[in-house]
C-alpha cells in the first residue's frame, strides 16, 4: 500500500516554484531516502505533507486519505527542520505538553517509554536550551514518535550531529523500521548515511522529481564499469560491440565509452590497437550513491 | 481544540515568563503602596523637611487626599494608568512569540492544521492570563496598603468585583493586540513596543493631538488605554462604553489574528 502519494504536488512562492509537479510514492515499510541539494525543495515538500504549507496545485494523500484528514494525520509523526522545543522546559516537559496536545491516554507512561526509546533519561530535569545538538535531535524524533505513528517524516535528522550521534540515529531508525514496521521518509543531502538505511530513493532537483528507484535498482545502476576514451569513439564502440558481443555499454555525450559488463582490459586494448584506434584513457571506475547522485544532478540523460 | 487549550494553559503555568510578569507586577504594586504609605506618614514628612526637602501645601493636600482614599480608588490609582495593559501585552507577546522562536508552532499546527484552532486557543489563553493578572493585581493593591500600614476606607465587595470585571475585559482585548502583532510579524519586537507605547497612552495622546489639529472627533477616548482610565468614572453609561470598546477591539484583533494565521504558511 502506498503510504504517501503525491500527484502534481506544487508550491509556488512569488515567481519561484519551490515544488514543481512532484509525483512521489512511498510504500509501506519503506525507508525512503529523499535526496536533494540545499534548496531543492525537500523541506517544502515535507511541510506540504505535514499541512504546514498549502499546495499551490496538485494533491497529496497519506494512507489513501487527504493530508488534512484527522484519521490519517494521527498515524503520522514529523520532525521538520530544527526540532520545535520550548527551551526553558525539560525534554520530559516538552513531551508532556505534546502528549496533552495529542490527548493521549496514560501520557506519563508513553512519555517515559518514548524518552527511553530515543536514549534520553526520563529523570533529566535540565532545560532543553542546555541540551547538546544530538540530544535535541533525539528529543525531536521522540516528539515525532509520541502517539505511536505508522509513518515518520524526518527532515534532515542527522544535521549537526557528530559521527557517534549519526550512528545512534541510524540505529534508532533501523530499529524502528525493523521492530515496529514504521515507514520512514528521511530527507538528507548526506548521501553516505542514507545509503546505509534507505530501501527506496527519490531524487529531487529544483522542485522536480528527477528519479525514484529502489535500493536494488540503485545497486544495479551503481555498478562498476570500465571507461575508455578513444580518438575515434564511434568506431571503437562498434568494434567492441562486434568483437566482444557487448550488450551492457553506453556512449556518454563527451565521447566516453562505459562498459558495464565484465571485459578483459587487455583484450579491449588489443582490439582497438589492431584497428588503429588510439586509446587516450582507460580505467576501472567504481560508482557509489554519491557519484550517481552527482551525475543525475549535473549530467544529462545518457543514451 | 480542547486538547490545544489544555496544552496552552499547562504551558502558561509552567513558563518562567509568566511568573516573572506576576512577580514584577506584585513588586511594583507593593512598591507603590509603600511609597503612598510613606507620603501619608507625618513623621516621614517631618524628617524629609528636616533634611531640607521642600514640603509645601500641595504635599499636605495630597496627603489628606490619600488618607481619605477608599480601597477602590487606591486600586484604580495603581492599575488605571495603563500599567496592567502593558503587563498584559508584554506577557502575551512573550508567550505567543515563544511558539515561533522555539519552533513549537510547527508541532501545534501539525497536530491541529486548522489555523483557527490555534487562534481560538490563544484567545482563550489571553482571557485566562489577563484574568489571573487582573485578580492578582487587585489583590496586591488591596493587600499592599495593609502591609504598608495604610488604612484605607473599605470598598464594598460587589463594587470591587465589578471593577475587576471591567478591568479584566480591556486587558483581555489589549492582550489580543499583542497576539495579532506577534502573528503578523512572527517576532516579539513590535508586540513589546506597542504594548509599552499603547499601554502608556502615548498612542492615544498622539492620535488625540493630531485629531485635534485636523478637527476630527476625539476617537482616542475609545482606545483601551483611555477607557481603562475611566473605570472609576461616575458617569452613567461608562460601563457600557468600556464593555463595547473591549468587545469591539477584541473582535478586531481576533479577526486580524485569524486572517494573518490563515494566510501564511508555518
Amino acid at each position: 500500500m502506498a503510504v504517501i502519494q503525491t500527484r502534481g504536488l506544487s508550491k509556488r512562492y512569488k515567481d519561484k516554484w519551490a515544488v514543481d509537479h512532484l509525483d512521489l510514492q512511498v510504500e509501506q515499510g519503506d525507508i525512503y531516502g529523499f535526496i536533494g541539494q540545499n534548496g531543492a525543495g525537500k523541506s517544502t515538500t515535507l511541510k506540504l505533507l505535514c499541512g504546514l504549507a498549502r499546495p499551490t496545485q496538485g494533491e497529496a494523500l497519506l494512507f489513501d486519505r487527504p493530508i488534512r484528514d484527522s484519521v490519517a494525520r494521527r498515524r503520522v509523526g514529523a520532525l521538520i527542520e530544527q526540532p520545535g522545543l520550548y527551551p526553558d522546559l525539560s525534554g520530559r516537559e516538552n513531551l508532556c505538553l505534546y502528549a496533552a496536545l495529542l490527548g493521549l491516554d496514560s501520557p506519563e507512561r508513553q512519555v517515559a517509554d518514548t524518552l527511553e526509546t530515543v536514549g534520553l533519561s526520563p529523570k533529566e530535569k535540565k532545560p532543553v536550551k542546555h541540551y547538546s545538538m544530538g540530544m535535541k535531535q533525539r528529543l525531536g524524533v521522540g516528539l515525532a514518535l509520541l502517539g505511536g505513528p505508522d509513518l515518520l517524516l524526518l527532515d534532515e535528522p542527522i544535521n549537526g550531529l557528530d559521527p557517534e550521534g549519526i550512528r545512534e540515529m541510524r540505529e534508532l531508525l533501523l530499529g524502528l523500521n525493523r521492530e515496529r514496521g514504521l515507514t520512514i521518509l528521511v530527507s538528507s543531502h548526506i548521501l553516505g548515511e542514507l545509503s546505509k538505511i534507505a530501501t527506496r530513493y527519490g531524487i529531487i532537483q529544483q522542485g522536480r522529481m528527477v528519479e525514484q528507484l529502489t535500493a536494488g535498482e540503485l545497486a544495479q545502476k551503481c555498478t562498476d564499469y570500465l571507461h575508455l576514451k578513444a580518438d575515434q569513439p564511434q568506431k571503437a564502440a562498434a568494434l567492441l560491440e562486434r568483437e566482444l558481443h557487448l550488450k551492457g555499454w553506453e556512449m556518454r555525450p563527451e565521447g566516453e565509452i562505459r562498459i558495464y559488463e565484465t571485459a578483459d582490459v587487455k583484450a579491449v586494448g588489443q582490439i582497438l590497437a589492431q584497428a588503429g584506434v588510439a586509446v587516450e584513457e582507460m580505467g576501472l571506475h567504481r560508482q557509489d550513491l554519491e557519484s550517481y547522485f552527482l551525475e543525475r544532478m549535473g549530467g544529462e540523460n545518457h543514451v | 481544540m480542547f486538547n490545544l487549550v489544555k496544552m496552552d494553559i499547562r504551558h502558561l503555568f509552567r513558563s518562567r515568563g509568566f511568573y516573572s510578569i506576576l512577580l514584577v507586577t506584585t513588586a511594583l504594586i507593593l512598591g507603590v503602596s509603600a511609597l503612598v504609605a510613606t507620603m501619608t506618614d507625618q513623621e516621614v514628612l517631618d524628617a524629609m523637611e528636616a533634611q531640607g526637602a521642600e514640603i509645601d501645601k500641595s504635599d499636605y493636600e495630597m496627603k489628606a487626599e490619600l488618607v481619605r482614599m477608599g480601597q477602590l480608588n487606591f486600586v484604580h490609582e495603581c492599575l488605571g494608568s495603563g500599567f496592567l495593559l502593558v503587563m498584559a501585552g508584554i506577557g502575551m507577546t512573550l508567550f505567543t512569540g515563544g511558539d515561533f522562536s522555539s519552533g513549537y508552532v510547527k508541532n501545534i499546527c501539525f497536530v491541529r492544521p486548522r489555523r483557527r484552532d490555534y487562534v481560538l486557543s490563544k484567545l482563550l489563553l489571553a482571557g485566562v492570563y489577563s484574568g489571573v493578572l487582573t485578580v492578582l493585581s487587585i489583590l496586591m493593591a488591596l493587600l499592599g496598603p495593609i502591609l504598608a500600614g495604610l488604612r484605607l476606607a473599605a470598598s464594598p465587595l460587589p463594587q470591587l468585583l465589578w471593577y475587576a470585571a471591567l478591568l479584566w475585559l480591556p486587558c483581555w482585548a489589549f492582550s489580543l493586540m499583542a497576539l495579532a502583532l506577534v502573528l503578523l510579524t512572527r517576532t516579539t519586537t513590535l508586540g513589546i513596543i506597542m504594548s509599552l507605547v499603547s499601554g502608556a497612552r502615548l498612542t492615544a495622546v498622539l492620535v488625540g493631538t493630531l485629531g485635534g489639529q485636523l478637527g476630527l472627533p476625539p476617537v482616542e477616548r475609545y482606545f483601551l488605554s483611555s477607557v481603562v482610565q475611566d473605570l472609576c468614572s461616575p458617569q452613567a453609561g461608562a460601563a457600557a462604553v468600556i464593555l463595547a470598546c473591549a468587545a469591539g477591539w477584541g473582535v478586531l484583533y481576533a479577526g486580524v489574528s485569524l486572517a494573518v494565521m490563515k494566510k501564511r504558511d508555518i
